[in-house]
């Protein structure tokens, strides 16, 4: 399902690509949001696309959230394959009556009368002081909705692989995508790019102890596993992907190989999907832990502009190499 | 049939064919439905809230009667015009609301949320506002498709202060969506009289905020909303955009079966226009003997009744389903 070939591109252009390639083989694709259009998208997502497909395939809204994802409800239910930009994650929260009370209900509801082929791009995260309104990661709230697939792609390659895979499903998708990623490069697969949804992905084997990673965290994962491995310590590290479904059986096989799990989100720590993950892993894999599984997530307060404050929030590679050190140290 | 247009197909006949003695027999099963969904829900054979639609039966009745193969629906929590007036399974409708297998959801929905893909109805919410968010989805599929088709979408008076009103209205307005916007204004909402909830009790004239036709009607005539919709479709087919009709009606019962009362003024709804004694009248008035609307009252009951029969003898759905459609959200494995 994968090309040979791979282009180096951005985050962005990873997503640009795979809404393109979808758009060109299948005329039931919309694209809506606001800026999508003649602007090309905040973070140039969707740039060109208007050019090249037209005003009635990618569609400039009026700024009403609710609006745009119940109308891509009905969309879905007529036949369509629209894809929604929710230009931050924050205001998602405008249209989660469309999605937890129509997106995830009417298909289960309906008794299957009706399919819900609708993504949700959405944008989360922290770290550019953009302030409490622009910074949250939300992704636990649309996880916790049985009916919905919630992804959280961290490298280009699987921007684009998640992202068409979520446009070729028949069921929702929300995608959250992360602000600080959209510049980052890699190796882009050309073509046709699948990534299955529900399945994580050991981004680097080690044997000392595992970092279950989401998002951000997995760059930060990889850097604080470098430093480890300085020390003698091989740390493996898992890109978790998909909240919903959550891949328990790929998390837990790497927890009962090390014996020792941080679980690193960006998302607060209490009631979050560090949380999720944590438990899930541990009804797993219990008798192969060697210590309580360790999570790591943002401070319990709204988000700080101040770039001083908003870092003091934020977790980052020191932190889990920390906590990973700490670990080891209590389970010699 | 384009690929957009797959989710809808076959359809009752057209309205050409429905005249008021139709129309009639129509509001008459749907009053005898309600009048049994009570007994039902008082014998415990119907649980959870119960919105019936006494009184209101011609503005759906109506609208529905306006529509055509291909067209679409929406409709509100108070959705049973829908289900009679695109001709429904009774004994599904029923069984659905009893909660049984034989539902038309398979006892998943209730009575608030009985979809018909082949009938067009996609689909009645139960959350105030939902109707018109879908219907800026169906209207845009339909106007790309460009097959002349429009969406009926049902909302009230009390879904006109919400936030999706707005939301929805400048998106149809804006994009010219073949939508007709009917707000059944029963003279409620929840609890709250419409003067007590909206300074501007004259719902029709918001129209004009959005650059769309505004039209008010009575609602409790069938004939005058079946006509009334019927132009506005018309216009919708011919590429000219929504339309807003306001039906004036009466919710002659309380907002659901939890319903406590005690906030109406007294003698208020005195001067309420039974819609099916208004349509009576005119129908004798015009030739038909009492006898003949007799025997139509009569056929109402005994299909309704039967419908009853049907969904009783419907066994409970297997739960099974559910440890299925579970897994399949957590458990990646299945995918």
């Amino acid at each position: 399902m994968t090309g040979t070939t791979t282009a180096r591109m951005t985050y962005a252009q990873a997503l640009n690509d795979a809404l393109r390639l979808e758009m060109l083989a299948d005329d039931r694709v919309v694209v809506l949001g606001e800026d999508v259009g003649r602007y090309g998208g905040v973070f140039s997502v969707t740039r060109g696309l208007m050019d090249e497909f037209g005003a009635d395939r990618v569609l400039d809204t009026p700024i009403s959230e609710n609006g745009i994802v119940g109308a891509a409800m009905g969309m879905a239910m007529s036949g369509l394959r629209p894809v929604v930009e929710i230009m931050y994650t924050d205001f998602l929260c405008l249209a989660l009556d469309s999605i937890a009370n129509g997106v995830a209900a009417f298909p289960f509801a309906y008794n299957g009368q009706v399919t819900m082929p609708v993504v949700v791009r959405t944008q989360g995260g922290a770290g550019i002081n953009a302030g409490p309104q622009h910074s949250k990661s939300l992704e636990a709230w649309t996880a916790h909705l049985p009916g919905l697939h919630t992804v959280l792609p961290s490298n280009p390659a699987d921007a684009k692989g998640l992202l068409t895979a979520a446009l070729r499903s028949d069921e929702p998708v929300i995608l959250v995508e992360h602000k600080l990623l959209y510049s980052t490069e890699g190796e882009v697969p050309s073509g046709e790019h699948l990534v299955p949804l529900g399945t994580a992905q050991v981004v680097r084997p080690g044997t000392d102890a595992t970092v279950l990673a989401l998002s951000r965290m997995v760059p930060e994962a990889l850097v604080a596993a470098a430093r480890l491995a300085e020390q003698g310590l091989d740390c493996e590290v898992v890109d978790v992907r998909s909240l919903r479904p959550l891949d328990v059986a790929t998390l837990a096989a790497s927890a009962r190989r090390t014996g020792r799990v941080v679980v690193a989100a960006e998302a607060w720590v209490r009631y979050g999907p560090s949380a999720e993950i944590a438990a899930a892993v541990t009804e797993s894999a219990f008798d192969d832990l060697r210590a309580p599984v360790v999570r790591l997530g943002s401070l319990g307060v709204p988000y700080p502009a101040s770039p001083a404050l908003e870092q003091a929030v934020l977790p980052d590679a020191a932190a889990i190499q920390q906590a990973v050190e700490q670990l080891v140290k209590r389970t010699p | 049939m384009t690929q957009a247009m797959r989710n809808h197909g076959s359809y009752p006949p057209t309205s050409t064919a429905i005249d008021l003695l139709e129309l009639y027999r129509r509001m008459r099963v749907l009053r005898r439905m309600d009048e049994v969904l009570a007994e039902l829900v008082a014998d415990k054979l119907v649980t959870g809230p119960m919105h019936l639609g006494i009184g209101q039966e011609a503005t759906g009745i109506g609208a529905t009667a306006a529509l055509r193969p291909g067209d679409l629906v929406t409709a509100t929590h108070r959705p049973h015009a829908q289900y009679v007036g695109l001709g429904l399974s009774l004994g599904r409708t029923f069984a659905e609301m009893m909660g049984r297998a034989d539902g038309q959801c398979g006892g998943r929905a209730g009575h608030m949320l009985i979809a018909d893909q082949e009938r067009g109805l996609l689909g009645p919410s139960g959350i105030v506002g939902h109707s018109l968010l879908l219907a800026v989805g169906h209207g845009f599929a339909q106007r790309r498709a460009g097959q002349g088709a429009v969406t009926l979408c049902v909302t009230g008076d009390g879904a006109v202060n919400s936030g999706a009103f707005n939301e929805a209205l400048n998106m149809m307005a804006l994009w010219q969506l073949p939508v007709v916007v009917l707000v059944e204004n029963n003279g409620y909402g929840l609890s709250v009289r419409l003067d007590r909830h909206s300074r501007e009790t004259e719902l029709y004239k918001r129209a004009a905020g959005y650059g769309v036709p505004g039209v008010l009607v009575d609602g409790n005539d069938v004939e005058a909303v079946r006509d009334v919709v019927s132009a506005a479709a018309e216009r919708a087919r011919a590429a000219q955009g929504p339309t807003l009709v306001e039906a004036l009606t009466f919710r002659n019962t309380g907002f659901s079966s939890s319903d406590r009362g005690g906030y109406q003024d007294p003698g208020e709804g005195a001067e309420f226009t039974d819609p099916l004694e208004l349509a009576a009248r005119r129908l004798v008035a015009g030739g038909t003997t009492a006898a003949r609307l007799a025997e139509v009252d009569q056929r109402a009951a005994q299909e309704v009744e039967e419908a009853v029969v049907f969904a009783k003898a419907s066994p409970w759905p297997d739960p099974a389903e559910l440890f299925e459609y579970a897994a399949k959200w957590d458990q990646g494995a299945l995918l």
